[in-house]
């Protein structure tokens, strides 16, 4: 035999985690290059005056914007984000003071900040006057180029490209971990559902059988007595055995169209011809069990009789499920209902 | 007189089923089997009224060996023991015309009886069998990818699968990939341990 496959859906949940962490490398790498590096290298780099405090001023933004991005895309609020704020706008202040307006093109890293951190609509708000403010700066310090101009709009897109990746990223991992929060629920309670339902039928048949097992070999004098114990105790065993096996396949139900599709499937395999008819709109996933043993009993009955010809219907009337079955023109089973 | 004949690989078990229906003065053990490929060529000879089939035996398992009573003997109606782990076999068997389907741990008295009805040409399922079999559900599994697993689980590697099949080995690769997303299994080896607990393959 050549190597497993794997499942389908694991390879999926692997890739889209895969796919994920790529996503977050790729916006760390895009916020770090475009929104903070490239002013480096356009407009310090050339100017040895604003290299130093261009440096210094990034070694301050990059940890302090990392330190907002990085726990959202986890999805998970960042640690302390108004003072990680504030202190960007300290560096921000301070690096404008200290290189000019030029300081202005990192502006887009603060805007970005803002957005993560403040809530909506104050966020945009205050996202708008950041970038915006690289305007007023430009003319306070009489530098008013076209340049400056045309930036605003590509700073915008520059800081809404990452935040909204950064925004589905934080939403696609707390959608992960919600699931696998569901999953561990479902499974506790499955587990609450088993413990429960074998403890109730097949936990007291168990017991019953012990005390019914020490009773017939407490006393075996009488052969006669001891006999009939053991006889009782047979049938209590065979009892308590077809009770675990109704409630282990109880627990693994399925729904009433698989049960009424497996009917139609197993009596036609027995050369019957065989009429499911259910309502177009459906059927009640939460049909009683009065119902399901309904079918179980009329199918058992229409193989072992071998009849030709047989119809089952099954309606939904107002809430309650009401079940037909005919076979070789003669009704079966008629009007069992749901409480 | 019922003629029966009793396949089962397994010795104490077929011993005691042959001491069982032994006991009935209305029936006669007329051959003991311990391999599924040799029921046809015995029942031929031996011309029983019944033959008890394990599900499970080595060279053929029970219920193809019903399939090929049927085609060449079909005056032998087939009835087979089977465990209730293993419901969705019912369908199967159904399907090969088993006059009887009974579990290996029903009462004694109930085997001897289903061999009578089923020589008198009753059909014998247990209620049992066909109440867990509506609840698991019929197979997911397309006549086709059943095919591939069986083919899989006999050990054979995707090109030789292929070959066996008259498929392209992308072909058997595509079934054995839908079988496992159906079947909701692990890996192949998982979705053919699945599968056969379920008696769909």
């Amino acid at each position: 035999m050549s190597g497993a496959a794997v499942l389908p859906a694991d390879e999926e949940r692997g890739a889209s985690r895969q796919l994920l962490r790529l996503a977050e490398i790729s916006v760390v790498a895009f916020v770090v290059s475009i929104l903070v590096l490239k002013p480096l290298v356009f407009f310090w780099w050339p100017d040895p005056a604003l290299l130093v405090p261009g440096l210094v001023t990034l070694a301050l933004v990059i940890p302090l914007l990392l330190l907002i991005v990085g726990p959202t895309m986890r999805g998970r609020p960042p640690a302390a984000p108004r003072a990680t704020l504030a202190a960007m706008v300290v560096v921000a202040i301070a690096g404008t003071a200290w290189t000019g307006p030029e300081w202005s093109v990192a502006y887009g890293a603060l805007g970005l900040a803002v957005l993560l951190v403040l809530p909506a609509p104050w966020s945009w708000v205050a996202f708008g006057l950041v970038v915006l403010s690289a305007v007023p700066l430009s003319w306070a310090y009489g530098a008013v180029t076209s340049s400056d101009q045309v930036n605003i709009p590509i700073e915008i897109g520059r800081a809404l490209a990452p935040y909204t990746m950064i925004r589905l990223i934080g939403l696609l991992r707390r959608l992960d971990a919600a699931r696998a929060e569901l999953a561990v629920r479902a499974v506790e309670q499955e587990r609450l559902r088993v413990d429960d339902a074998l403890r109730r039928t097949v936990g007291a048949g168990l017991g019953e059988i012990a005390a019914a097992g020490a009773e017939a070999a407490a006393d075996h004098r009488d052969a006669d007595l001891t006999g009939s114990r053991l006889r009782a105790l047979v049938t209590r065993s065979r009892s308590t055995l077809a009770e675990a096996r109704r409630t282990i396949s109880g627990l693994q139900r399925g729904s009433l169209r698989s049960e009424l599709d497996t009917m139609a499937s197993l009596l036609r395999a027995a050369g019957i011809d065989a009429t499911v008819d259910r309502p177009p709109d459906g059927l009640p996933e939460d049909a009683d069990e009065q119902v399901r043993a309904a079918l179980r009993s009329a199918t058992a009955q229409l193989l072992r009789d071998d009849v030709r010809t047989c119809v089952v219907t099954i309606r939904d009337d107002d809430g309650r499920v009401v079940l037909d079955v005919t076979a070789d023109g003669v009704r079966l089973i008629s009007e069992v209902r749901r409480s | 007189m019922i003629r029966v004949l009793i396949a089962e690989d397994m010795h104490m078990i077929r011993g005691a089923l042959v001491a069982l229906l032994s006991l009935e003065e209305d029936m006669e053990v007329v051959a003991e089997l311990d391999r599924g490929d040799a029921v046809v060529e015995t029942a031929l000879r031996v011309r029983p009224d019944v033959a008890v089939l394990d599900i499970d035996m080595p060279g053929l398992d029970g219920l193809s060996v019903a399939a090929q009573l049927h085609e060449t003997l079909p005056d032998c109606r087939a009835l087979v023991l089977t465990g209730l782990s293993q419901p969705g076999n019912l369908l199967r068997a159904l399907k090969v015309h088993v006059r009887g389907f009974i579990v290996k741990d029903a009462p004694a008295g109930t085997l001897a009886a289903g061999v009578r009805r089923v020589a008198a040409g009753e059909r014998v399922i247990d209620p049992e069998l066909v109440a867990v079999a509506l609840e698991t559900g019929s197979s997911p599994l397309t006549a086709r990818e059943g095919d591939v697993l069986r083919a899989a689980d006999s050990g054979l590697p995707t090109e030789e699968i292929a070959r066996t099949l008259a498929l392209s080995p992308a072909t058997v690769r595509n079934y054995l990939s839908n079988a496992i997303s159906k079947v909701g299994g692990r890996n192949r080896i998982d979705t053919i341990r699945i599968a056969k607990d379920a008696g769909w393959i």
